[in-house]
């Protein structure tokens, strides 16, 4: 029997035929930072939603505390000392920091009990001091900074974890992602501190500085698998992204076509939103721009706020020059500047409505609002466009919810560049649909952009960025850090610049 | 509006809008190619089935109580009785289709038609009372959509206010008394028969014939929709979300304040107490009609079907000898298993 602090052996995790997580084995040990990296949909969530007992893993998998055989599906985790702290930290804004620290335990009172608030105090000056935090336990969470708030959270795990347990593990699931660079340090720094304490520290992040600084162990997953695993020291950020990226034995892109050498049409100047900070580029008919960063670093703000989804703070897009910002989403549209989002169950589409509705929802405003609709007609356009677009089954009549992701994303598509577009706005066009859909997706881009269409791609792929984009701009808080085109346009490289790191890869 | 929908492929981010059958959109596998019959009749028995539910009830009551229940003058009196809790259902169809409540109708009717009959029964013109509640309609429509839309106001809360208030100034309007005698001219705009039917009654059909086709034939009805069900996708596809929503109160008080004139015509008097009479069954019927025709959505042929259905329902137990509160219990048990059904159906569906 070993002490290991958590032993995790053969986890799977199957989504009808899709396989999350295959064969994961994963052991922390007490007093170790153990870095979980991986692309989105590499399978990391899955993991951590198994150790929080949202999912249920695949029968074989075996789970184990401190030698301890734990039963799966997990219920309480934090009865046997695991403590998942999300990049959204859970804490109420408008709270003291003292009633955030005692609102996961009850305030140290039973329901209806009062709560000794002197106790309550004693107790929360004691857990701020355990984590070397300073604060005044009475200021509300909004005038806390990110990394005063990512201490507090996980002082607050620290108090659950105590009633409960005498050993813990942490799991922190992307901490850092919209901290700058100061807190980030801070709070990877509380993350050794933590670990030294005795705790078995999970940290999963997209920064590979912050990972090779702290992490003492590292494993990479890749399509569900346990794709390598390495001691911190013998790290290097190339190896951890050659992990990372794999060599995707079905990977197939479209052929990009080279767009004639014309002038720029839109034409960006000093674009300020709340994390780009003066951002300038431009644009020819046929280009492919990519977008690429790290979570939170600005990059996919950039569609939302050419397209005015979100309000620019400053700055100026012309395109054919005419001024972009400012103007009303339909005047947007009537520009034929089309966005296409990231979100599509909640901005995409309306899923509970029928398919030729939402297509024809743009469509619509040709005619007025108390004009008869012409059922037949709309019918019969939504077909070719489902048609067009492969959305399969080619039912305009069947609501956009009873279609699988893919194809929702293919209608989402549809609606946005059925009337042809010139300026198409990408943000993570193919982000959780599968294979096929995928290359059907990219397949649109890059017709519409061998048609003239201006096309922007935000998005953290960027193994498909290298492979359609015709250049690529790194953003690194809220800046553009480079430009990678021609042969210097590869994952590879798009990842190491992503990392702020300047060497360029072999 | 962006930072929750990166980062994680799988997060989905659910609308919180007062919805039927609040239902976290699935990524859903497309219908098996076969069962198409079985499922088209499901379908049809899904849109019909309340329609078919109100002939057979009307047939069972019939052949049950022969000389009460099925006699001209009952089913006159059925349909009379119903007359403005029509108007006003339609009317709140509106909000409803839009994501929200109101319910302040019935309050912001009884002010209206407390305006008309003071101010008709005190020698002034019939017309000066006319646009004083067109005024009232659209001065209450604005405030609420204020309210709601651009200060963020819960619909629910803010409405229930204004409906407190509105009943205050009925009786304020009245001086705590019922006011009687409104003059026959008034009376003659609720009651001018045609074909059988008092001209309210041909009111409230029409009101369903035009919301019929505003709703299924025209852009307006869509987008009223997904303003409510779907505001980020409307909003970035042009849609002017807040007017849509702003228009839909206001249309619904006009609606709301101008029943008030047909229902101080249609007795001849009114009792400034009577608001509350009129709140739950207007949203009974609504909440119940959209079990039907358009299933899942508040639609007009619907809301005409289960209002006719609760009255059958209701006048049957009565005439057995059931006791008048029969029918508040009745209306309010219908009202809740209208959203029940609503849901269970939507699951049937592989919606929730």
């Amino acid at each position: 029997m070993t002490t290991d602090g958590l032993q995790i052996t053969g986890l799977g995790k199957s989504f009808g035929g899709l396989r999350a997580l295959d064969n994961v084995d994963l052991t922390v040990k007490p007093g170790e930072v153990h870095a979980l990296l991986g692309q989105n949909g590499s399978g990391k969530s899955t993991l951590v939603k198994i150790m929080t007992g949202v999912y249920a893993p695949d029968p074989g998998a075996e789970m184990r505390l401190w030698g301890r055989k734990i039963n799966l599906p997990l219920t309480a985790p934090h009865h046997h000392g695991i403590a998942v702290i999300h990049q959204d930290l859970g804490l109420v804004e408008d709270m003291t920091v003292l009633e955030n620290l005692g609102v996961t335990s009850g305030y140290g009172a039973r329901a209806i009990a009062p709560i000794s608030f002197r106790r309550e105090r004693a107790t929360g000056r004691q857990l701020l001091k355990s984590v070397g935090l300073d604060i005044d336990l009475n200021k509300l969470i909004y005038e806390l900074s990110p990394a005063e708030r990512a201490t507090l959270a996980l002082a607050r795990a620290q108090r659950l974890l105590q009633e409960h347990s005498e050993h813990f593990v942490f799991v922190l699931d992307e901490p850092t992602a919209y901290l700058s660079a100061e807190d980030s340090r801070r709070v990877v720094a509380l993350m050794r501190d933590v670990a030294d304490a005795g705790s078995a520290v999970i940290f999963i992040s997209h920064r590979l500085q912050e990972v090779t600084a702290v992490a003492d162990q590292i494993t990479v997953l890749r399509d569900g698998k346990v794709a390598d695993r390495f001691a911190g020291d013998e790290a290097d950020q190339q190896r951890i992204i050659d992990a990372m990226l794999g060599r995707k034995l079905n990977a197939y892109y479209p052929n990009r076509t080279v767009p004639a050498p014309t002038a720029s049409v839109l034409k960006v100047r000093g674009l300020t939103g709340r994390r780009v900070l003066s951002v300038d580029f431009e644009v020819a008919p046929g280009e492919i721009v990519g977008f690429a960063g790290l979570v939170g670093m600005g990059h996919e703000e950039i569609p939302y706020l050419i397209a005015g989804a979100t309000p620019a703070c400053g700055g100026s897009a012309m395109f054919d020059g005419i001024e972009l910002l400012g103007q009303s989403a339909r005047a947007i549209i009537d520009r034929s500047v089309s966005l296409v989002p990231g979100n599509r169950q909640r901005d995409g589409v309306w899923t509970d409505a029928l398919a030729r509705e939402n297509l024809a929802l743009l469509e619509n405003r040709h005619q007025l609002a108390l004009a008869p609709l012409r059922l037949s007609q709309e019918r019969g356009s939504t077909l070719s466009a489902m048609q067009r677009f492969g959305v399969r089954p080619t039912e305009p009549d069947h609501r956009v919810g009873q279609f699988s992701g893919g194809n929702q994303q293919k209608i989402v598509l549809a609606k946005w560049m059925a009337d042809s577009p010139r300026v198409l706005l990408l943000d993570e066009p193919t982000q959780g649909i599968d294979a096929g859909a995928k290359f059907d997706v990219l397949n649109m881009i890059c017709d519409a952009a061998a048609k003239g269409t201006v096309v922007l791609v935000a998005s953290g792929d960027y193994e498909q960025l290298a492979n359609i984009c015709h250049r690529v701009f790194i953003v690194r808080y809220g800046q553009l850090s480079a430009v990678l085109e021609g042969e210097h346009l590869t994952s590879a490289n798009i990842a190491r610049h992503a990392q702020g790191d300047l060497r360029e890869a072999g | 509006m962006k930072s929750d929908s990166v980062g994680d492929p799988d997060a989905s981010s659910i609308g919180q809008q007062p919805s039927l059958a609040a239902d976290p959109p699935d990524l859903g596998r497309s219908a098996a190619p076969g069962g198409r019959g079985r499922r088209r009749s499901l379908k049809f028995a899904e849109q019909y089935g309340l329609l078919v539910i109100l002939v057979l009830s009307f047939a069972v009551f019939s052949l049950l109580l022969p000389d009460t229940f099925a006699t001209t003058g009952n089913i006159k009196a059925m349909i009379n009785s119903q007359a403005i809790i029509l108007l006003l259902a339609i009317a709140v169809t509106l909000p409803l289709r839009s994501g929200e409540f109101d319910l302040s109708i019935a309050g912001l009717m009884v002010v209206g038609a407390a305006i008309t009959a003071q101010l008709t029964t005190s020698g002034y013109s019939f017309w000066i009372a006319l646009l004083l509640v067109i005024l009232l309609g659209l001065l209450v429509g604005l405030i609420n959509g204020f309210l709601i839309v651009k200060v963020g106001i819960n619909s629910f809360i803010a409405t229930l206010g204004m409906s407190t208030a509105l009943g205050g100034l009925a009786y304020a309007i009245t001086n705590n008394s019922i006011v009687a005698n409104v003059p026959e001219e008034v009376r003659a705009i609720a009651r001018a028969e045609f074909l059988g039917f008092p001209a309210i009654v041909w009111i409230g059909w029409i009101l369903v014939v035009i919301f019929w086709y505003v709703y299924e034939r025209t852009p307006l009805g869509r987008y009223l929709l997904f303003v409510g069900g779907s505001p980020n996708s409307a909003k970035l596809a042009g849609l002017r979300v807040d007017r849509i929503r702003i228009g839909a109160f206001v249309a619904c008080s006009l609606i709301a304040a101008l029943s008030g004139i047909l229902l101080a015509g249609n007795i001849g008097q009114l009792d400034p107490s009577v608001a509350s009479q009129f709140l739950l069954q207007p949203f009974a019927a609504v909440f119940l009609g959209a079990t039907a025709i358009t299933v899942g959505r508040f639609n007009a042929l619907g809301t005409l079907i289960a209002l006719y259905l609760l009255t059958i329902f209701v006048t049957g137990l009565l005439l057995f000898g059931a006791q008048p509160w029969v029918s508040d219990v009745f209306n309010g048990v219908a009202l809740v298993l209208a959203v029940t059904f609503a849901r269970l159906a939507a699951r049937l569906n592989g919606r929730a």
